[in-house]
């Protein structure tokens, strides 16, 4: 009889006892890798909050089932309970081996008396290992010093508990819970877990949660909410400033202990809420007149430009020329309201025609304006940091396209990295590299090199007018075709309008463009104007165009042999190019230098450049380079590649009985994702100054993964937010840097698990969204109608 | 006008060229393995030393039929191509043209080792020594592709972890291994007899168990009934009693052993100890494999195919991290105990003595051991008939009354299984490991089931022991330092995707699943 009976209540509360299973070893997994000597006091709330959660999960799911509360009481007690138990069992032979003097390090090296010490309150001091006991006697020397037993339950003020909550030196939250001794950490987990499961429980008795989620549409409906998070990112700046100062302003508002990482964290949340703020704004008509429109704009982007100039020019430090005059300055200026102004026109024009883009104009340009003059307030470090983040970007926007748009997964992405930086290293490097015996092997371009600037200018000319000439011969053909159409149109007549032009505009077209860039480049290279522009140029431009190429027809001759590859053989083909890159780079000892690496790469600008303008012209650079890059990502998702991408990417056969010629559009996926990568690695190089193949192992290409698909596949703005996320702020929690590839692997499985398409992800596509639209208008007319 | 009546008369002939480039394809490969199989006998002395002429003569003639082999086909290519385009048939001929390029391939490299190993001349001690390495990288190779091939048959995804529970099966192996030393007090030894004394008579007195089951079935084959089986004697006594009975049956066995025979003695604790270890390094491997298929694999049953496979990179970083931070990237070492340590010197007629080290006859033991027992397993127990259904149609045989769930559960348990295995005998092997030691190995192994036809169980075991002898014999064949092992590997994986992507014993997938 009381055996059933015991049987029947120890089985009621088995979910309670699995889901504390569960929690106890995800505390000992926590505790295993280290956390709480990474974070010490930190670890404790860590820990504790692991038991709430499941608390809290087991009482709402209770609750959702229509259970009786104490069925949830003997639940959250079973929970809590086994969980404390799980952390209790590996803790006490933890603490055996420590008494005992047995080194727990050559079994777990993460766990220590510093474990212990946060685990129990006793000071490291007093856990030292036991004396060695008398042979004879048996017993403990006279006098000599005991190991604090650990495992105990004090309520002790001194050496209790303690409970921190702060990022680095100061914290913000330090007190002393009274409780000390492992069994009082345990007796905190059977409290926190069954507190938290009582609290849920009773909020849901009271429908208070509930109430919150019901009104989801909280922020759509607010007028105030929704212009606070368009003027978000201002507002954040405005913050930022505050913080910073200006030569002749102190800072108004102090940050103490980490000051440089939240002020650095407020520059991710102003790009991040500028994004945001990007998405939420609204297609409405606000009734304004177009010149005001532009005049809103206009004045926005002037008063961030002003904003620039009183920086550089209040601040003596921006200085270009090296003689100390303040031609520099001024240039400086010159240029940033240039860049800001040019910025504005561009991307207003069309767009403030269409007084529903009136919103999301004005915050695109808020965000664009702050980002811009953001480097100007961020000091070297921040700067440094942005750099890393802004080359994530770029090497993200270019996996986006192999991966997001065309669906191929690469694994090896980080073989073009390596490329692209190889290439400008071997180009620019003033290191010599010899081989085994001495010879010189390596190839240094000067920047004053006769014959290779005349190639360049020669190859850029040609590129450039062609290019142009191009463009423009078929973007006049397509207005005029599709003239042509509109006046069938209204004639009511049928036409089969093909936007190519035809074989004999073609060839018409391609004579004029070679023969005109031809007699461009001639002209050039008579006139010394190619001297005056080329002379002294920085190797960089050079290195970039070569890093480019090389990046870029290596993704070609990646592509060739993997065409009739799919998924998994794919992804392990790509993986394996990838190792292979870096054992020839750490091999072949002659080119690369080897594990050694190369070094003295050097900057883009002048070497004898001084202050801040060496590592902004970088930071500029980077932003030149992504900018462009998103770009032409955006482009081409709309392009006639982008469709035929995304239809190979939803099913291969039938795109290809559709008519998509499968081999080019794959070969261009990996060329312009393999060239964007060799920017990337341009800009890396220079960044890093030295590169050695251990920069390139296969963790690069998996974060990189990482910020494509938890930012969220084929979605620019995702990208941004993924590298912010996945690569910015662990360089500012830099206690848990250890932890960042691992966070990265549980997030790729949780963020394909939850949430597929990612945090910011690409919007569903217009036309689907109008057809929508046009459809709900025809019915609600139909129902107007009697 | 010649012309265009060969074009008809070759289109009359109603050839299938895409299968018969496939014939000359093996042809051609069969024909530049024959030659080189050839050389690296004659000049490594296996025919006598010096070799004989007329093998010299032979060996030509063989070169010389594959040079004349590759022309030919050179010249019938042309022929088939221009009759093709002439006759405007828009047939594809990139099948043919790949395999022909794959003879060229293998002309290529024969030629290469004919180079190479005329000049050099190794011997037959490194051939052999060469050869036993390879078949040991082998065993470890097809222990582990396993894993992945019975996997990939029934969910059709790459478990990209399982290099990750390949070595977790190692560190599992070390902790059993610390374990039985410290009870020894550092003596491996001294903890396995303590060990041996507990596990030995627990393993016998396990073997009363199925015995009843085992009769019962034997008997029933005979006779009617159970009642009048022939093994009358062995239900005589009740389970509680036969358990102990053989568990005094074990400890007396060891006694005695320790008494009496000591050698033996020490062989039979150190192996059970072994198995222990052994079984422990399997079972850390199991219980990662089925959380790793309940947390990562089993929510994504029914996404498109980027999705589990991001899940399973992202699994494989965490597990190697997590193994980082739980363990630090130090290396760790395992000890030999002194029953496998050591080589053994096989005597090769006069020619030499190939070393062959004992944890290395180990490794290929076990390997075919495990193989054999898995595929009996497969094919002959009622579990792995519904593996092979759910293989072959997982909602066909959820309608006929198979657990699906469970079954998955069961194959990623017994792969693990025998990469557990595989992991704690290359530790015992290699001595060293860290958390990094899994990656390549794992990756090699995919390679080996992609060769030997991935789905294909048989195929798995060949791939593995084809992959571990190239890479063994690779560079000293083809002559290039042995740092660029690896390089080699990966080639041969994207050749063989490019060549024959069904591997070499085809896969038993349908064409629409690749």
């Amino acid at each position: 009889m009381i055996v059933t009976r015991l049987q029947q209540v120890l089985g009621s509360m088995r979910p309670g006892a699995t889901s504390g299973f569960v929690a106890g070893l995800i505390m000992l997994f926590l505790i295993l890798i280290g956390i709480p000597i990474n974070i010490q006091s930190l670890a404790l709330f860590v820990l504790l909050l692991v038991v709430l959660i499941f608390g809290v999960r087991l009482a709402r799911r209770a609750f959702d089932a229509g259970e009786t509360f104490g069925y949830m009481v003997k639940n959250a007690l079973a929970l809590s309970v086994v969980a404390a138990l799980v952390v209790f069992l590996f803790m006490s032979l933890i603490n055996r081996w420590q008494a005992n003097g047995i080194s727990v390090k050559t079994y777990f090296d993460a766990v220590s008396l510093t474990t212990m010490n946060v685990l129990s309150g006793v000071p490291e001091s007093d856990l030292h290992p036991n004396p060695e006991k008398d042979i004879l006697t048996g017993e403990y020397p006279e006098g000599a010093e005991l190991r604090t037993n650990p495992m105990r339950l004090t309520f002790d003020s001194e050496t209790g508990l303690r409970l921190k909550l702060g990022l680095t030196g100061d914290a913000w939250v330090d007190l002393n819970l009274g409780i000390g001794g492992f069994y009082g950490f345990m007796l905190l987990i059977v409290v926190v877990g069954v507190a938290g499961a009582l609290i849920t429980w009773g909020a849901n008795v009271a429908n208070v949660g509930r109430y919150r989620t019901q009104t989801a549409g909280y922020l759509s409906d607010n007028l105030i909410a929704h212009w606070l998070v368009l003027l978000l990112p201002l507002l954040l700046f405005g913050f930022l400033w505050l913080t910073k100062g200006q030569d002749g302003i102190d800072p108004i508002i102090r940050i103490g202990g980490g000051g440089q990482e939240v002020q650095l964290l407020l520059g991710f949340a102003i790009v991040l809420f500028g994004l945001v703020a990007i998405r939420a704004a609204q297609p409405v008509d606000w009734g304004l007149a177009y010149p005001v429109r532009v005049g809103i704009v206009a004045g926005l982007v002037a008063g961030v430009a002003a904003l620039a100039i009183w920086r550089i020019v209040g601040d003596g430090r921006y200085f270009i020329a090296t003689d100390g005059s303040p031609r520099g300055n001024e240039l400086l200026c010159v240029g940033i309201v240039l860049l800001v102004a040019a910025v504005a026109v561009v991307q207003n024009y069309f767009a403030l025609r269409t007084p529903e883009r009136f919103e999301s104009q004005l915050a695109g340009t808020l965000a664009l304006a702050i980002l811009l003059i953001l480097p100007l307030y961020l000091d070297q470090y921040q700067n440094d940091v942005l750099t890393l983040v802004g080359i994530n970007v770029l090497l993200g926007l270019g996996l986006n396209i192999v991966v997001g748009y065309a669906g191929l997964l690469d694994l090896g992405y980080v073989a073009f990295f390596a490329l692209g930086a190889y290439t400008y290293a071997f180009l620019s490097s003033n290191q010599v590299l010899v081989d085994g015996s001495g010879n010189p092997t390596g190839l240094k371009f000067e920047g004053n090199d006769e014959t290779v600037i005349r190639i360049a200018a020669w190859v850029f000319t040609t590129a450039i007018v062609a290019t142009a000439i191009v463009a423009g011969g078929l973007y006049l053909w397509r207005r005029s075709q599709s003239a042509r159409a509109r006046r069938a149109a209204d004639r009511r007549q049928l036409l089969d309008i093909d936007p190519r032009p035809t074989r004999g505009v073609t060839l018409l077209l391609m004579v004029i463009a070679i023969s005109t860039s031809l007699l461009f480049a001639i002209l050039l290279d008579n006139s010394s104007l190619y001297r005056r522009l080329f002379d002294d140029t920085s190797p960089f431009f050079i290195g970039l165009f070569a890093g480019v190429i090389v990046s870029g027809l290596s993704g070609i001759m990646l592509g060739i042999p993997v065409l009739r590859l799919r998924g998994d053989y794919l992804a392990i083909v790509t993986l394996g190019f990838g190792e292979i890159i870096r054992l020839l780079f750490t091999n072949l000892r002659d080119f690369t230098g080897g594990p050694q690496g190369i070094l003295q790469i050097p900057r883009p600008l002048p070497e004898n450049a001084s202050g801040p303008v060496s590592y902004l012209s970088l930071v500029y650079l980077i932003f030149l380079g992504a900018g462009l890059v998103a770009f032409f990502s955006a482009r081409l998702k709309q392009s006639r590649t982008g469709r035929a991408w995304s239809a190979m990417k939803s099913d291969e056969d039938i795109a290809q009985s559709m008519g998509v010629n499968l081999v080019q559009s794959k070969l261009t996926a990996f060329a312009i994702g393999a060239a964007f990568a060799g920017i990337g690695g341009v800009l890396f190089a220079a960044r890093q100054r030295n590169i050695f193949p251990n920069d390139f192992r296969l963790d690069v290409s998996i974060e990189v993964l990482s910020l494509v698909i938890i930012g969220g596949m084929g979605s620019i703005p995702g990208v941004i937010m993924g590298a912010i996320a996945l690569i910015g702020v662990p360089e500012v929690l830099r206690e848990l840097s250890t932890y960042r590839i691992l966070v990265f692997g549980a997030l790729l499985v949780t963020m394909v698990i939850i949430r597929p398409k990612g945090l910011l992800p690409a919007p569903t596509p217009q036309l689907q969204e109008r057809a929508r639209a046009l459809v709900q208008r025809h019915v609600s007319q139909e129902d107007r109608s009697p | 006008m010649a012309e265009a009546a060969q074009t008809r008369r070759l289109e009359r002939l109603d050839i299938d060229y895409d299968r018969l480039s496939g014939r000359y394809f093996g042809i051609g490969a069969l024909l530049a393995l024959l030659w080189i199989v050839w050389v690296i006998a004659r000049t490594s002395g296996l025919f006598g030393t010096p070799p004989g002429d007329e093998l010299k003569t032979i060996q030509d003639l063989i070169s010389g039929a594959l040079w004349v082999y590759t022309g030919v086909g050179l010249i019938a290519l042309i022929l088939i191509l221009v009759s093709r385009a002439r006759a405007a048939e828009s047939a594809s001929s990139s099948r043919m043209v790949i395999n022909y390029a794959g003879v060229v391939l293998f002309l290529i490299f024969a030629f290469r080792v004919n180079s190479v190993v005329e000049a050099e001349e190794y011997s037959v001690t490194l051939w052999g020594l060469q050869l036993v390495n390879g078949l040991v990288l082998g065993g470890v190779y097809a222990l582990v592709a396993l894993g992945y091939t019975l996997v990939y048959g029934i969910l059709f995804m790459i478990n990209f972890a399982h290099g990750e529970v390949l070595v977790l099966g190692t560190y599992g192996g070390w902790f059993a291994l610390m374990y039985v030393t410290d009870l020894g007090n550092g003596v491996f030894e001294a903890g396995a007899a303590t060990v041996a004394t507990v596990l030995l008579p627990l393993f016998i007195a396990l073997l009363f168990l199925p015995l009843e089951t085992l009769a019962s079935r034997y008997g029933r084959g005979k006779q009617a009934s159970p009642e009048t089986s022939s093994t009358w004697l062995l239900t005589l006594f009740s389970l509680p009693v036969r358990v102990i009975i053989g568990a005094l049956v074990g400890y007396g066995l060891v006694l005695a052993l320790g008494a009496y025979a000591p050698h033996v003695h020490l062989v039979v604790i150190t192996v059970v100890a072994l198995l222990f270890v052994v079984a422990i390094g399997m079972l850390v491997s199991m219980l990662t494999a089925v959380a790793l298929e309940r947390v990562a694999y089993r929510p994504l049953r029914g996404a498109p195919r980027l999705t589990p496979l991001i899940s399973a990179i992202g699994a494989s970083f965490f597990l190697q991290q997590t193994m980082l931070n739980i363990f630090g990237p130090l290396q760790r070492f395992y000890r030999r105990p002194t029953l496998i340590d050591g080589t053994f010197n096989v005597k090769i007629g006069s020619l030499g003595t190939i070393p062959v080290t004992k944890t290395g006859l180990v490794i290929v033991i076990v390997s075919i051991v495990l193989m054999i027992l898995l595929y009996l397993f497969v094919q002959r127990s009622k579990t792995g008939r519904a593996m092979r259904a759910v293989a072959e149609d997982k909602s066909t045989a959820a309608l006929m009354g198979v657990n699906v769930d469970q079954v998955i559960v069961v194959t990623f348990a017994i792969g693990a299984l025998l990469a557990g295995a595989a992991g704690v005998m290359m530790g015992f092997h290699n001595l060293s490991f860290n958390f990094r030691t899994g990656f390549i190995p794992g990756l090699k192994a995919f390679t080996a089931a992609v060769l030997g036809g991935i789905g294909n169980i048989p195929g798995a075991m060949f791939g593995g022991f084809f992959l571990g002898l190239v890479e063994a014999l690779g560079p000293t064949m083809l002559g290039i330092p042995t740092e660029y092992k690896d390089v080699i590997a990966f080639g041969l994986l994207v050749m063989v995707l490019i060549f024959r992507p069904t591997g070499i014993f085809g896969e038993v997938l349908s064409e629409k699943k690749v």
